[in-house]
């Protein structure tokens, strides 16, 4: 583009602005970024928001090459016109809806994992106090990344699978009661690879949801079915007894029983739930790195279990939270005579904790509370985590039981204090500590010469740290250091020596710092709005989750990072 | 490279010069289900929305301060609305934590963030002071403890003007 057109429009902008009533705001997001290991990026998203009487629109427009995760965009990414006026909205564009609980329709946008789940077209809405109804239909494109398909990069997805999604619903509230029963068709043009042939799949969806609001206790469940067999139930109950909640989650996900070899295929296998089915997950969403990077990830086609909360004061301004988190598989897969994998017996309605079932059990338990007449804020935790990630081997002969599976366990230790010096300054410390144990577990009634346990570390378990120290002077600016320490490496990942930044150099003298990744970064506000961030080191690779989704993110050495916010 | 730079100086001069800051009416879902529209607040007098999450460090620090300025401004015409962004994973903690805490604003929920990409939040938390005429006064992302100073003096001065 000359710059005579981005001067044009910049005319116009000013015109409009001035002398409409046409009203815009908007808001700037840009990320670059420099690494010793060609983990480049360059991303710039600018959201405008417009208004006009009854009208509303939306543009995002996106410039990257390429971004931190996802595939490279120069031009319009999202937008959508709105009119609403009296019980009815109209929405053309880019929607994003969230019905019930999500276990049939939950659109969202989380660029952090590069998942999209928007549907480009229109929506009807019509509402008054006590009903509401919904209609929408159009597209979904979703990209996601597979080593089924040729090109395997964990950065940039390679695969797409196409949708037609047309679906309605109709809810109703009535003083604490609020339901819902809705329908959803869904066109799906599936692409096999391996045959070069795109297959065509219908699938249809029915739900209802209640949910019950009270002063003392709130309880609700959804139930959908898929096709011919897939079914999908979620229900939770809180309790609240004085300043104290109790609580129970329960899920209980079926849509497709796949073997441990197809279970995470979704290029070859058709069917199962779909992308928009984003569902509660019930396990604890984790803001800590070391407890973030053991996320379990949930199969939403087959997953059955339950969670328990506890949260309350246990003294002034002193919270106390517990959570209990059990899931598995429905049924236990094992090898025939011939290895094939045929499904077992099954786990009832409550999770197994056998390894077999792909068991996960995790325990967390925190406080946050002040001391120090309200100058320390701290938040300590505690979680235990075991996860069976996969089943490589279960047979039942006549003379020999046996079975191998990659489990995980961990016990971490994240711990946070921020302590106010005075009206303008106050220090920020955490500490994070975490034994992980990940490998290869083998159990057989014959004796073996396979050891019970092989770990998938150099060591028998890995040791994980992370130290931060940051300084706030308010309202203006905040820095940190933050290193992040292993005592150990995974025996799969071959790297050549990694790059040291200059922090790393200069801690080099008080340890071996070839497994620690040490980073500094500085945020400034401009002013209440704009915001620049700025990032030398090295950041850690690994497992990045959210919302029960899990991408790997390559590690990011000796570079540095520079971000900028900005609200029109 | 320069074409970024080009578009980041452009937007940055138009939003500084002539950006207009009026916020739409926004349909605001409580935890029981029912809708509500911003306006409706705006009638009593100015509206601090705050965006934070459960899983938010620094938006569980600020809150403190945001019940305190609920109690102590809300007979002055200020409305506190806390929009909470937790998704499914999450949204169930929500209510359990407010009450544990004995907070007393309101509080809303936007699991898929569509309120807060229609007032252009990004970070957590985001606070966003809107007058009784829907103009915004002023804004914050993130926080540092001490901020709470410039937002009350914030809050101050949109409570003299309205009364």
């Amino acid at each position: 583009m000359k710059f005579s057109r981005y001067f044009f429009s910049f005319i116009i902008s000013f015109w409009t602005t001035g002398y409409c009533q046409f009203s815009f705001s908007g808001a700037l997001t840009t990320n670059y970024g420099q690494s010793k290991n060609d983990f480049n990026i360059q991303e710039t998203l600018l959201d405008i928001n417009g208004n006009w009487d009854n009208w509303t629109g939306w543009i995002q427009l996106e410039h990257s090459d390429p971004p931190e995760l996802g595939r490279s965009l120069k031009g319009i990414r999202k937008f959508r016109l709105g009119y609403s006026s009296g019980a009815y909205t109209i929405k053309l564009g880019d929607i994003y809806e969230f019905w019930g609980r999500g276990l049939m329709v939950n659109m969202v946008d989380d660029q952090a994992i590069d998942l999209d789940t928007g549907v480009r077209g229109g929506l009807l809405n019509w509402a008054n106090d006590l009903v509401q109804i919904d209609l929408f239909g159009g597209t979904q494109n979703i990209w996601r990344s597979s080593n089924e398909v040729f090109g395997f990069n964990d950065r940039l997805p390679n695969y797409e699978v196409d949708y037609t999604l047309y679906g309605g619903r109709i809810a109703a509230n009535y003083h604490q009661w609020h339901g819902a029963v809705k329908y959803m068709q869904v066109n799906e043009d599936h692409l096999l690879p391996r045959i070069d042939t795109i297959e065509k799949v219908g699938h249809e969806l029915i739900g209802v949801n209640i949910e019950y609001y009270g002063p003392t206790t709130d309880f609700g469940f959804e139930y959908v079915k898929k096709d011919a067999k897939g079914f999908g139930f979620y229900g939770l109950i809180n309790m609240y007894i004085g300043d104290w909640s109790i609580g129970t989650s329960y899920k209980n996900y079926h849509f497709a029983d796949l073997s441990p070899d197809d279970r995470w295929d979704f290029v070859n296998i058709i069917g199962g739930a779909l992308t928009i089915q984003q569902m509660p997950t019930l396990f604890e969403q984790h803001a800590t790195r070391l407890l973030g990077r053991i996320t379990h990830q949930i199969d939403y086609n087959d997953e059955l279990g339950f969670d328990l909360r506890l949260k309350g004061p246990l003294f002034q301004n002193t919270i106390f939270s517990f959570s209990y988190a059990s899931s598995s598989r429905h049924k236990e897969w094992y090898l025939d005579n011939n290895w094939n994998w045929i499904m077992g017996g099954s786990s009832g309605l409550l999770p197994s904790t056998k390894p077999v079932f792909n068991a996960f059990r995790e325990m967390y338990a925190e406080l946050e509370g002040y001391l120090l007449n309200g100058n320390l804020h701290y938040n300590i935790g505690s979680g235990l985590t075991n996860d069976v990630i996969d089943l490589y081997l279960n047979r039942y002969t006549d003379s020999n039981r046996s079975y191998s599976y990659e489990s995980l366990s961990a016990t971490t230790l994240p711990a946070q204090f921020t302590y106010t010096i005075n009206q303008k300054f106050s220090l920020e410390l955490k500490y994070e500590y975490q034994e992980l144990k990940k490998g290869v577990n083998t159990y057989s009634e014959l004796p073996t010469n396979m050891p019970p346990f092989t770990s998938n570390f150099l060591k028998d378990k890995q040791i994980n740290r992370i130290f931060s120290v940051g300084l706030g002077r308010s309202p203006l600016w905040s820095m940190s250091l933050m290193m992040d320490y292993a005592n150990t490496e995974e025996r799969i990942i071959v790297e050549e020596v990694k790059d040291k930044n200059l922090i790393e150099e200069i801690l080099g003298n008080l340890w071996d710092t070839s497994l620690t990744w040490a980073n500094m970064e500085i945020s400034y506000n401009i002013s209440s709005n704009h915001r620049l961030t700025v990032m030398y080191g090295s950041q850690r690779g690994g497992v990045l989750c959210s919302n029960g989704v899990c991408r790997y993110v390559q590690p990011f050495e000796n570079g540095f990072k520079i971000g900028l916010i900005a609200v029109l | 490279m320069k074409k970024w730079i080009l578009i980041s100086v452009l937007v940055l001069l138009a939003s500084t010069l002539y950006g207009q800051n009026k916020v739409p009416d926004i349909k605001l879902k409580r935890m029981n289900g029912k809708s509500v529209m911003l306006q409706d607040f705006l009638k009593k007098g100015p509206v601090l929305i705050n965006f934070w999450a459960t899983w938010c460090a620094p938006c569980k620090k600020e809150m403190v301060y945001l019940d305190e300025f609920e109690k102590k401004y809300t007979d002055k015409g200020l409305s506190v609305l806390a929009i909470s962004i937790d998704s499914q994973k999450s949204i169930s903690h929500v209510r359990s934590y407010i009450r544990a805490k004995k907070y007393s604003f309101d509080v809303f929920l936007d699991p898929n963030s569509q309120v807060l990409k229609k007032l252009n939040g990004n970070l957590m938390p985001t606070d966003i002071l809107i007058g009784q005429d829907g103009t915004i006064l002023w804004r914050h992302n993130g926080y540092i403890p001490g901020d709470e100073k410039k937002m009350e003096a914030e809050i101050k001065a949109a409570v003299q003007s309205t009364s």
